[in-house]
């Protein structure tokens, strides 16, 4: 029925003109324009820049998640959130030990092997140089559950584990800062005071955000008990006999650490788990970062309506003179609203591009820090900046309708 | 008859600051007619235009126009009322100022929601009328008050209104300017346009048909300075097509 009535009054050619009247209001004053629209530039620009960096991280790391493998569970000491808890970060409630994982690997039939983890941070030294890096405790079975195969010579053995013997596989970074240049095997490093022979050479895995992966070295478990004086292992990766053995591999390793431990006092999850856990943790912490920039986007509301308060009430002899004309109350309102969506959608706009370019910017500050615009940051960003245009427009569009048009026509 | 208002009284205000502008109104205009309401300032000239011209509400009595109850229309009605059948001109003229000549006679078309080609045909048309051919895409500050004034004139005869309401049109003009423009509102009237004249001068106001004095809101005499010819043409304004063939003669 309304578009009926529309149709009469030749409402669509007059749309179209009020569309004109309210894109002259805008250009006849360009800097205030562009200065109320800078509001929502940087409203949208930080909206989308600020939810690359989450979704940057998000995509980095969930890529190294997956990068374990879909048949690899995850077993850490003491009840906790999936993943991550007080002991795997280093707490002491740990009662999870090389003997448990032993048990499992023994026992559970759905299982092809379990690498248990002793990490702890030590000086290495060889000869002049030394280097502050992380100490990886581990077994035989490491280098095929986590999928890193060594470049040269030869990864810890069974043997090395049963004699405790001080050998060393280093990681590339290690390898580049102690060794620039030379072949590091069957060279002795100290680690802590104490001589090892190095028997192998990681092969590169590259950094995960600023956590560089080959800045490690790794030695027997036995030993890592022995120098770090603890039975505690931070950490065990399982690895199942095959994907579609993940959900067994799991009951049976609960089942075997529980009937040793006589208690279920560690965690068992899966790589989609964790996966799970940290993209639910990343996407509060990006939607945090969202909503943060998109108080600015507010703000920036709020300064399209006080400019446009002041544009209606300069205007309000024109306003008297279109009333008096002929224009009807929406026709006005019309008029004032558009230009304060005319603001937000330009300003939008550009904030759009803005986002793309500080997203980019931000990459070639922190290289380490990756960035990714996502569809959905852009189209939520924009359709907010419209809202807020539309929002903080009513009011004074509203007030210009409703003026009469007999003291607006004798306005100085 | 356009206008007969019929015991109107128009109140601003409520309780004790209650001030009556109009009292007890009573008041036919006829078609063709050229009329002049004078008065001293306060006396509810402004007032009257204001509610002839559909700006403003009378509190009671009758106003019918055309035939019509139009006393208690709502805002929207009474701004159509406006846009079809009311010719404002005002005494500071009141143009858009970031507007040309052009744009300001077309403004009551785009409310009318007239195309745009037809707009600038007419707005052409008219601004010749009034004598501005060289000026259409002057803007205001450009041109002279009686040029204004014309245009002012253009803008209100655009949609074929049944009344011409002007508000002391000659009160911010030089004499000469200010008589050119009493002049042009003759020519309109002798083509069959009612107009109507707020003054407070009276040599302007002896060139009309009629005078209305008003005082203290009343209407204290209605004098007929010339006689109306029986069966006066009457030029029904919205029987011609275009404003063109209207101002045939001219």
């Amino acid at each position: 029925m309304l578009l009926k009535r529309m149709k009469r009054q030749g409402c669509g050619l007059k749309v179209f003109e009020i569309f004109r009247i309210a894109l002259r209001g805008l250009l006849t004053n360009k800097l205030r324009s562009l200065l109320t629209m800078l509001g929502v530039i940087i409203g949208v620009g930080s909206v989308i820049t600020l939810v690359s960096i989450g979704e940057g991280v998000r995509a980095s790391v969930s890529e190294q998640i997956q990068g374990l493998g879909s048949n690899i569970i995850l077993v850490t000491p003491g009840k906790g959130t999936v993943g991550i808890n007080s002991s795997s970060m280093g707490g002491a409630l740990s009662r999870l030990t090389y003997d448990d994982a032993l048990a499992v690997e023994r026992k559970a039939g759905t299982v092809s092997s379990v690498a248990p983890v002793i990490e702890s941070s030590a000086t290495v030294e060889y000869r002049e140089d030394r280097k502050f890096t992380l100490i990886t405790g581990t077994t035989e079975s490491y280098n095929v559950v986590r999928n890193a195969p060594v470049a040269a010579g030869g990864f810890i053995t069974r043997g090395d584990i049963r004699s405790m013997r001080a050998v060393a596989v280093v990681g590339d970074t290690v390898r580049k800062n102690l060794f620039p240049g030379a072949n590091p095997l069957g060279k002795t490093i100290k680690i802590n005071n104490k001589n090892y022979k190095v028997i192998g050479v990681m092969e590169r895995k590259g950094p995960t955000l600023t956590i560089d992966n080959d800045d490690r070295v790794f030695i027997p478990i036995t030993v890592a008990e022995q120098i770090f004086d603890t039975k505690q292992v931070n950490m065990m990766f399982v690895r199942s006999i095959n994907p579609e053995s993940v959900s067994d591999a799991v009951s049976d390793t609960k089942r075997i650490i529980s009937g040793r431990h006589g208690k279920r006092d560690f965690t068992v999850s899966e790589q989609e788990d964790i996966l799970d856990t940290f993209q639910g943790i990343m996407g509060t912490l990006t939607g945090m970062l969202g909503g943060i920039a998109g108080v600015s986007l507010v703000v920036g509301g709020i300064g399209i309506m006080n400019i446009m308060l002041v544009t209606v009430t300069e205007r309000t002899r024109e306003i008297g003179i279109r009333k008096a004309v002929g224009a009807k109350r929406r026709e006005i309102l019309a008029q004032f609203l558009l230009e304060s969506v005319f603001i937000s959608a330009l300003g939008g706009i550009i904030g759009i591009g803005a986002g793309f370019a500080g997203a980019r910017a931000l990459v070639n500050i922190i290289p380490k820090l990756p960035t990714v615009v996502s569809p959905w940051s852009v189209v939520v960003a924009f359709l907010f900046a419209l809202l807020v245009g539309l929002f903080f427009g009513i009011y004074p569009a509203r007030k210009a309708a409703g003026l009469n048009p007999i003291e607006a026509l004798r306005y100085e | 008859m356009v206008v007969h208002i019929e015991g109107m009284d128009k109140i601003y205000g409520r309780g004790d600051s209650k001030v009556s502008a109009l009292k007890k109104i009573n008041l036919d205009i006829y078609q063709g007619e050229i009329m002049a309401i004078m008065g001293p300032s306060g006396s509810g000239k402004s007032t009257l235009m204001n509610i002839i011209g559909f700006l403003d509400r009378p509190t009671f009595g009758i106003y019918e126009f055309d035939g019509r109850r139009v006393d208690k229309l709502n805002d929207n009605k009474l701004a159509e009322l406006r846009n079809r059948h009311i010719g404002f001109v005002f005494q500071n003229f009141n143009l858009l100022p970031r507007l040309s000549a052009l744009a300001n006679v077309e403004l009551p078309m785009i409310y009318a929601g007239v195309s745009a080609r037809k707009r600038l045909r007419v707005a052409k048309e008219l601004l010749e009328v009034v004598g501005l051919k060289e000026r259409l895409k002057h803007k205001p500050n450009e041109l002279s008050g009686g040029q204004k004034q014309r245009v002012a004139i253009a803008r209100a005869l655009v949609n074929h209104p049944s009344i011409l309401l002007a508000d002391e049109p000659t009160g911010n003009l030089d004499s000469k300017s200010g008589a050119e423009i009493i002049n042009l509102f003759d020519t309109l009237n002798s083509i069959g346009v009612t107009v109507v004249l707020v003054t407070h001068d009276r040599e302007v106001a002896m060139k009309t048909d009629r005078i209305i004095y008003l005082r203290d809101g009343k209407i204290v005499s209605d004098t007929k300075i010339r006689n109306l010819p029986e069966n006066y043409p009457g030029y029904a304004l919205k029987t011609n097509e275009t404003a063109g063939m209207r101002i045939e003669g001219l």
